[in-house]
C-alpha cells in the first residue's frame, strides 16, 4: 500500500503539469484580454502593461515563465488587483474557505450518512420517505435560491443571525448550512441506496444467518461495505466544498477563493485563475487519493497494484 | 430514461422473463408509476408549448409587469419583470432544463458507468491513466472550456449541451471505479474471468449490472446538478438566449425579486421540483424492479 | 511571495484576535458603508472605478476637493490665481496640511503626484485626462524622456505652478480627480508596488488606511495630522465590498450598513412606500444609450432606418416599468449639467404614437415593412437590467416591423465584439468623470479611436471641437458644445435611452450625507447619531 501511495504522488506531477498546461492554453486562447475595459485603455498604457507583465513573450516562453515561477511557489501578479499578488489573495482568503468548507462537508457527513442509514433501515416508513423527500428538496433547491431565503429568515425576520460579514463565529453558521445542505441531500441518497443494497446481499443475509447480533452485522459489515459509493462520491466532493462557492461568497460576503475560479476568468486575470487552478488540481488529486485508499480500509477484497 | 443500452445483452441470453418480471415489478410500484406519469405529462406540455395556443412566450404586457398569478386573465404563474407570462416560460424553460437534463444522463450513464467499469475492472496501468484523465477533466477551468466552444463554433445551444455532457459523467466514472474495484474480487467474476468470457461482457454483463444501485441514485444527483449548470453558463452568457429560457435562469431571475415578487421563483422552482421527484421516483422504481440479487 | 504555513494562517489568528477585541470596543463613531465591489487597487494615479474613487476621496486630498455638495472647495491648496490667458494656474498650498506620518504636504509633493501620474512606467489609465498640461502628452507617450519638463513646478514649499497647453476652463475639477492626488514620494520609492499596503501607505486626506482583508473589508481611520482633523466626525470608515445588491439591502434593513452602494432595482417601487427617509435617489452624469454601427450596412449609411429606430423606443414606458428608478428618459447624449443647454433629438416632444407612425414611414421609404422586415442584432453584455431593457425595446421595435435578434455576451468578449465594430446595435453607457460636456463630447470625434464606439466620423463637429480647446469665454464655449451636440443627434448614431440615477438607501443615523450629482460622499462630513 505504502508503494502504491508513493506511485501515485509520482504520478500527481505528470498530472499537474496537464492540468497546468491544458489550462494554460485555454485561458490564453479566450477571447478578450485582463486590460480590456469600458473606457478603452490608451493604446501606450496597454503595451506598458503587455510588457510588464510579459504577455508580448511567445506563449512557450510565458508558460516555462510561469513554470519556474510556479516552482519556487511564486503564482505571479494578479492583473486584476495590481497592488496584490495572486500567491497572497489566495493566502488570504483559502484558510476562510477550507475552515468553511472542513465544517460544512463533517457536517454533511455526518448527518448524511446517519439520515441514510436510518432510512435505509427504515424502508418505506414514514422516516424513510421524510429522509429521502428532504434530501431531494435539498438537491433540487438551487443554492442561490436557499442562501438569500435563510438570510431573509434568519437574518432579517428573526434576527438570530447576521445577514452577512465575516469575522465572527456567528457569521460562519448560516454559510455552512447552505455549503452543507446540498452535501447532506447527496450523501443521504448514495447511502440509503448502498445500504439497501448491502442489506439484500448475501454475506449480510449469511451474517445474520449465523446469529450475529444485529449492531455487529451492521457495524462490521453493512456499513463498512455501504460507504463504498460515499467515499467515491467524496473526493472530488471536498475538493469542490473547501475551494468556496461564488454564490455562497457573494451572498455571505465571505472572503474565500470560491469567487476567483469566476472573477478570474470573467476578468481574463490570467495569473489567478491559473493559481486557483493549481491549488483546485492538487486537491482533487488528494482527496481521490485518499479517497482510493479508504476503498483498502473498507473492503479488504480491494488490492492495489 | 431507461438504460436499455446497458441491459440489452442481458435481456437476450435471459430471454423475455427478466424484462417481463421487470415491467411488473415496476408498474407494482405506486410511487414508480405516479412519477413517471408526472414526467411524462411534464415533458408533453414542455415540448407541446408551442402548440398549446397559450400566449407567445415572447409577448410583453405593459400593464403587468411583475404582477401575481391572475387565473382571470390566464397568468396562472404571474408575470415576470417585462410581462410575460410565467407559466408560458416555464413551460417553455422545460425544453432546455428537460434536455440538458436528459443529455447529462445518457453520457454519465454510458460514458460514466462504461469508464469506470473499465478502469475498475482492467486495474494497473490502464486504470492509473484512465482516472487521471478523469482528475485532469474535474480540474480544468470549466468556464474557459465554455467561453472557447462558443468563439470556436460560434454561439449555438447544442455546444452548450456538448459542454454539459463533457462533465456531467467525471463523478459517475469514479463511483462506478469505486464499486468495481470491491466486486472484481468476487466469486463469481472470478469465476467467469477463469471460464474465458471477454472483459467486455463480465464488465457489461455482471459488474454493471451489480453497480445499479448506486448508478441509478447518482443518476438522479446529476439531473438537478446539470440543470443548474446550465443556468450558471446561461448566466455568464453563453447558455440560453432571450426570448428562450430555462428553470435554471428563471429561478435565478425569479430569486433577486424574491421580497416583491415571491411568485417568479416559487412556480418555477416548484414545477422543478416536482419533475425531479417525480424522476427521483421513478429511478428507485426501476432500481428496484431490475436489481439483480433481489430476484 | 511564497506560500508558508504561516502566512496561510495569520488570517485565522488576526481573526481570533478580532474577535477578541470586539468585546472591548469603546465609543469610537464607527461609519459602516457598502462599496459595491473589491477595490482593484487604491494607488490613487493607477485605478478607474467608482469603489476605488469613493476611498481614495477619504485617504486623499488634491489641490481642490469635493463640498458636501459636490461643489469644487479649495482642497490642499487653500487658494489660486489664473493669469488671463488662462494658462498659468499658482496655487497657494495650506501651511498646515500634513502627510499621514506628520510630513508637511508641500508643492514638491505635487509636482512629485502629477509625474508619477502621466509618467508611462506607472501605465495610469486615466493619464491622458492630464494631457492639457504642458508636455504631459508627450511624456506619456514617451516622446518626452525628462520628467521635469512637465509644466508643474514648486516655486518654493507652498507655492506651485501648473502651466497648460490650452485654455482648460475644467482645468480645476480634474485637479481633484484622483489622477491627481499627491503621493508620498519617500513611501513609494521605498515600498515600490507595495506602497499602497496597510502599514505601508502614507497619505494627506483626512483619513489613512489602517486594514484592508480582500473580498472582506477595507478599513481606515482618521488622520490626526490632517489640517481639518478637527472638523472630522466620524473616527472609523469600514467599506464592504458588496456585490449582491439584494444582500446589501438586507444588510442595511438588519442595521448592519449605514450607507448602500446601490439598490436593487426590482424593489424600489416598495422601498419608496417603505423607507421614503433612508430610500434616496438623485440624477447622476451619466447616461445609458444604444450605439449603431456605422461602419456596418444598411444602418451606417441611413440615417432614416437609425432614426426610425431611435423613434420606436418608448424612453418614458422602459423608465417608468422597466427600469423603475426614477431615471430621466433622454434625448440628448449629455446629461442636464450646470451650465450647460442640452442639445435634443428633434422629436423629443412628439407623442409616442406620432413616433411609431414616423418610423413606420421611414422604415417604408426605404422599401421595409411587415413583407420585409429590417432585420437587425442588439448587442449587449450579461447584466439582469441590460436583458430587461433588451427585451422590452427588442418588442418595441417589433411594433414597426423590425426584427431584432438580441445577442448577450460575457463581458470580456462583448467588449472585443464592440471594439472590433462586429454588431448592429449595442447598449453601452457613460459615466462621467468630472463635469463637463467634453467629458461626453469628445468620445466621438473621428480620432477617438476605440472609444468613439459607433465610427463617427463628422468633419463639422471636429472641428467645432477644437474650436472649444481655444475658447476662453465660458458661455461661448458651451455654446459651441451645444452646437456639437446638436449636429451629432441630427446624425442618430446612437440612441439615447436614459439618464442614470444614483440610488442609496442612507440610515436615518447618518448627517452630513447630501445631494451631489458626482455622488461624492466625504466620510469628512458625515457624522453619525446612535
Amino acid at each position: 500500500m505504502l508503494n502504491y501511495f508513493i506511485r501515485r504522488l509520482l504520478g500527481a506531477i505528470p498530472t499537474l503539469f496537464t492540468i497546468i498546461a491544458v489550462s494554460f492554453m485555454l485561458v490564453h486562447a479566450a477571447p478578450g484580454g485582463p486590460f480590456d475595459k469600458e473606457r478603452k485603455v490608451p493604446a501606450s498604457v496597454e503595451a506598458k502593461l503587455i510588457e510588464k507583465y510579459h504577455l508580448d513573450e511567445p506563449l512557450p516562453q510565458q508558460f516555462a515563465r510561469y513554470i519556474g515561477d510556479l516552482m519556487q511557489g511564486d503564482f505571479g501578479p494578479s492583473f486584476k488587483y495590481p497592488d496584490r499578488s495572486v500567491s497572497e489573495l489566495i493566502a488570504a482568503g483559502f484558510p476562510t474557505s477550507l475552515l468553511l468548507g472542513s465544517c460544512a462537508i463533517s457536517l454533511a457527513l455526518l448527518l448524511g450518512v446517519f439520515l441514510g442509514i436510518w432510512a435505509a433501515l427504515r424502508q418505506n416508513s414514514w422516516i424513510d420517505y421524510l429522509c429521502v423527500g428532504s434530501a431531494m428538496l435539498g438537491i433540487a433547491i438551487p443554492n442561490y435560491v436557499f442562501a438569500p431565503l435563510m438570510t431573509l429568515v434568519f437574518g432579517l425576520l428573526l434576527g438570530w443571525l447576521p445577514v452577512n460579514g465575516w469575522g465572527e463565529p456567528r457569521h460562519m453558521v448560516l454559510p455552512i448550512l447552505a455549503l452543507a445542505i446540498p452535501q447532506v441531500a447527496a450523501i443521504t441518497r448514495l447511502t440509503r441506496a448502498s445500504m439497501l443494497e448491502v442489506l439484500g446481499s448475501n454475506f449480510v443475509r449469511t451474517a445474520r444467518a449465523k446469529g450475529l447480533p444485529e449492531a455487529v452485522t451492521l457495524t462490521r459489515h453493512a456499513i463498512r461495505a455501504a460507504m463504498l459509493p460515499v467515499v467515491s462520491y467524496l473526493g472530488p466532493a471536498v475538493a469542490y466544498v473547501v475551494t468556496g462557492s461564488v454564490i455562497i461568497e457573494e451572498i455571505f460576503r465571505i472572503p474565500g477563493i470560491g469567487r476567483y475560479f469566476v472573477l478570474g476568468a470573467i476578468n481574463r486575470d490570467y495569473t489567478m485563475v491559473l493559481g486557483v487552478t493549481v491549488v483546485f488540481g492538487a486537491l482533487i488529486i488528494l482527496c481521490n487519493l485518499i479517497a482510493d485508499l479508504c476503498y483498502g480500509l473498507l473492503d479488504p477484497k480491494v488490492r492495489y497494484d | 430514461m431507461t438504460d436499455v443500452s446497458l441491459l440489452a445483452p442481458q435481456a437476450e441470453v435471459k430471454g423475455r422473463s427478466l424484462w417481463a418480471d421487470a415491467r411488473r415489478r415496476f408498474l407494482g410500484n405506486t410511487a414508480a408509476v405516479v412519477g413517471l406519469v408526472v414526467l411524462i405529462a411534464i415533458t408533453l406540455l414542455s415540448f407541446g408549448q408551442p402548440y398549446l395556443g397559450l400566449r407567445d412566450p415572447a409577448d410583453i404586457n405593459w400593464d403587468m409587469i411583475s404582477a401575481p398569478p391572475d387565473f382571470a386573465q390566464g397568468y396562472y404563474f404571474g408575470t415576470d419583470q417585462n410581462g410575460r407570462d410565467l407559466f408560458v416560460r416555464t413551460l417553455q424553460g422545460g425544453q432546455v432544463s428537460l434536455t440538458v437534463g436528459f443529455i447529462a444522463t445518457m453520457v454519465s450513464l454510458v460514458i460514466g458507468t462504461l469508464w469506470g467499469a473499465s478502469a475498475g475492472y482492467l486495474g494497473g496501468r490502464v486504470d492509473a491513466v484512465m482516472m487521471r484523465i478523469v482528475d485532469i477533466l474535474y480540474s480544468i477551468p470549466f468556464v474557459f472550456l465554455v467561453i472557447l466552444l462558443t468563439v470556436v463554433f460560434g454561439r449555438n445551444i447544442e455546444l452548450m449541451y456538448l459542454a454539459i455532457g463533457a462533465v456531467s459523467w467525471l463523478d459517475m466514472a469514479r463511483i462506478v471505479r469505486g464499486q468495481t474495484v470491491s466486486i472484481r474480487r468476487k466469486e463469481f467474476i472470478e469465476a467467469a474471468h477463469a471460464s474465458g468470457v471477454s472483459n467486455w461482457r463480465i464488465i457489461t454483463r455482471h459488474i454493471i449490472p451489480n453497480c445499479l444501485g448506486p448508478v441509478v441514485v447518482y443518476m438522479t444527483l446529476t439531473v438537478p446538478a446539470v440543470i443548474l449548470t446550465e443556468s450558471f453558463i446561461s448566466y455568464l452568457g453563453m447558455g440560453v438566449q432571450e426570448p428562450d429560457s430555462s428553470w435554471g435562469t428563471l429561478i435565478s431571475e425569479g430569486v433577486k425579486a424574491m421580497e416583491v415578487a415571491p411568485w417568479a421563483v416559487l412556480y418555477p422552482s416548484l414545477v422543478m421540483v416536482v419533475t425531479l421527484l417525480a424522476l427521483n421516483f421513478v429511478g428507485d422504481g426501476l432500481r428496484d424492479a431490475l436489481d439483480p440479487k433481489d430476484r | 511571495m511564497k506560500l508558508d504555513l504561516r502566512k496561510l494562517l495569520l488570517p485565522v489568528v488576526t481573526a481570533c484576535a478580532l474577535m477578541a477585541s470586539s468585546s472591548l470596543v469603546q465609543a469610537e463613531t464607527v461609519f459602516h458603508r457598502g462599496n459595491g465591489t473589491e477595490p482593484e487597487t487604491i494607488n490613487p494615479h493607477k485605478s478607474t472605478g467608482v469603489t476605488e474613487a469613493n476611498i481614495e476621496a477619504d485617504l486623499f486630498e488634491g489641490l481642490t476637493s469635493y463640498g458636501v455638495n459636490g461643489e469644487l472647495i479649495p482642497g490642499a491648496a487653500e487658494s489660486w490665481e489664473i493669469s488671463d490667458d488662462g494658462l498659468v494656474y499658482t496655487f497657494k498650498l495650506r501651511q498646515n496640511a500634513k502627510w499621514s506620518n506628520g510630513d508637511p504636504v508641500t508643492a514638491a509633493d505635487f509636482v512629485f503626484g502629477l509625474q508619477d501620474a502621466v509618467n508611462p512606467a506607472t501605465a495610469a489609465d486615466y493619464a491622458p485626462i492630464l494631457d492639457v498640461i504642458v508636455n504631459a502628452a508627450a511624456i506619456r507617450n514617451e516622446e518626452e524622456k525628462d520628467l521635469s519638463k512637465l509644466g508643474v513646478a514648486a516655486l518654493d514649499d507652498h507655492t506651485l505652478q501648473i502651466t497648460l497647453a490650452t485654455p482648460t476652463p475644467y482645468f480645476l475639477g480634474l485637479l481633484r480627480h484622483n489622477i491627481s492626488y499627491p503621493v508620498h514620494k519617500a513611501t513609494v520609492e521605498k515600498f515600490g508596488d507595495d506602497w499602497t499596503k496597510p502599514g505601508n501607505m502614507v497619505s494627506n486626506g483626512a483619513y489613512m488606511l489602517s486594514e484592508w482583508t480582500p473580498q472582506a473589508s477595507l478599513t481606515y481611520v482618521k488622520n490626526p495630522h490632517y489640517w481639518g482633523a478637527a472638523d472630522v466626525k466620524v473616527d472609523k470608515v469600514v467599506m464592504y465590498p458588496t456585490e449582491d445588491l439584494a444582500e446589501e439591502l438586507k444588510s442595511f434593513k438588519a442595521g448592519e450598513l449605514h450607507v448602500t452602494y446601490d439598490v436593487p432595482s426590482e424593489q424600489i417601487p416598495s422601498l419608496e412606500k417603505e423607507y421614503p427617509d433612508e430610500f434616496k435617489n438623485t440624477p447622476y452624469l451619466g447616461t445609458y444609450y444604444y450605439v449603431i454601427n456605422l461602419t456596418r450596412e444598411p444602418l451606417g449609411a441611413q440615417p432614416d432606418l437609425r432614426k426610425a429606430l431611435s423613434l420606436a423606443v418608448n424612453r418614458e414606458i422602459l423608465t417608468e416599468k422597466i427600469t423603475q428608478g426614477g431615471e430621466a428618459p433622454a434625448y440628448s447624449w449629455v446629461p442636464p449639467m450646470t451650465d450647460y443647454t442640452q442639445a435634443f433629438v428633434s422629436f423629443k416632444d412628439m407623442p409616442q404614437a406620432d413616433r411609431t407612425a414616423m418610423a413606420k414611414e421611414l422604415l417604408a421609404k426605404h422599401g421595409y415593412g411587415p413583407d420585409n422586415p429590417l432585420k437587425i442584432e442588439l448587442l449587449y453584455n450579461t447584466s439582469e437590467n441590460h436583458k430587461k431593457i433588451a427585451v422590452a425595446v427588442q418588442s418595441m421595435w417589433k411594433q414597426i416591423g423590425v426584427e431584432a435578434t438580441l445577442r448577450n455576451e460575457e463581458w470580456k468578449v462583448y467588449l472585443e465584439t464592440r471594439d472590433g465594430k462586429q454588431f448592429d446595435v449595442a447598449r453601452a453607457a457613460w459615466i462621467a468623470d468630472y463635469d463637463d460636456p467634453s467629458n461626453f463630447l469628445d468620445m466621438f470625434l473621428s480620432n477617438a479611436g476605440e472609444r468613439n464606439d459607433a465610427g463617427y466620423n463628422n468633419k463639422t463637429y471636429d472641428e467645432l471641437f477644437q474650436k472649444t480647446t481655444v475658447e476662453t469665454d465660458p458661455a461661448t464655449r458651451m455654446k459651441l458644445f451645444n452646437e456639437m451636440e446638436q449636429a451629432f443627434l441630427n446624425d442618430d448614431p446612437m440612441i439615447p435611452i436614459y439618464h442614470y440615477t444614483s440610488q442609496h438607501m442612507v440610515s436615518k443615523k447618518v448627517a452630513g450625507w447630501e445631494y451631489n450629482i458626482l455622488d461624492f460622499h466625504l466620510a469628512r462630513y458625515i457624522s453619525i447619531t446612535e
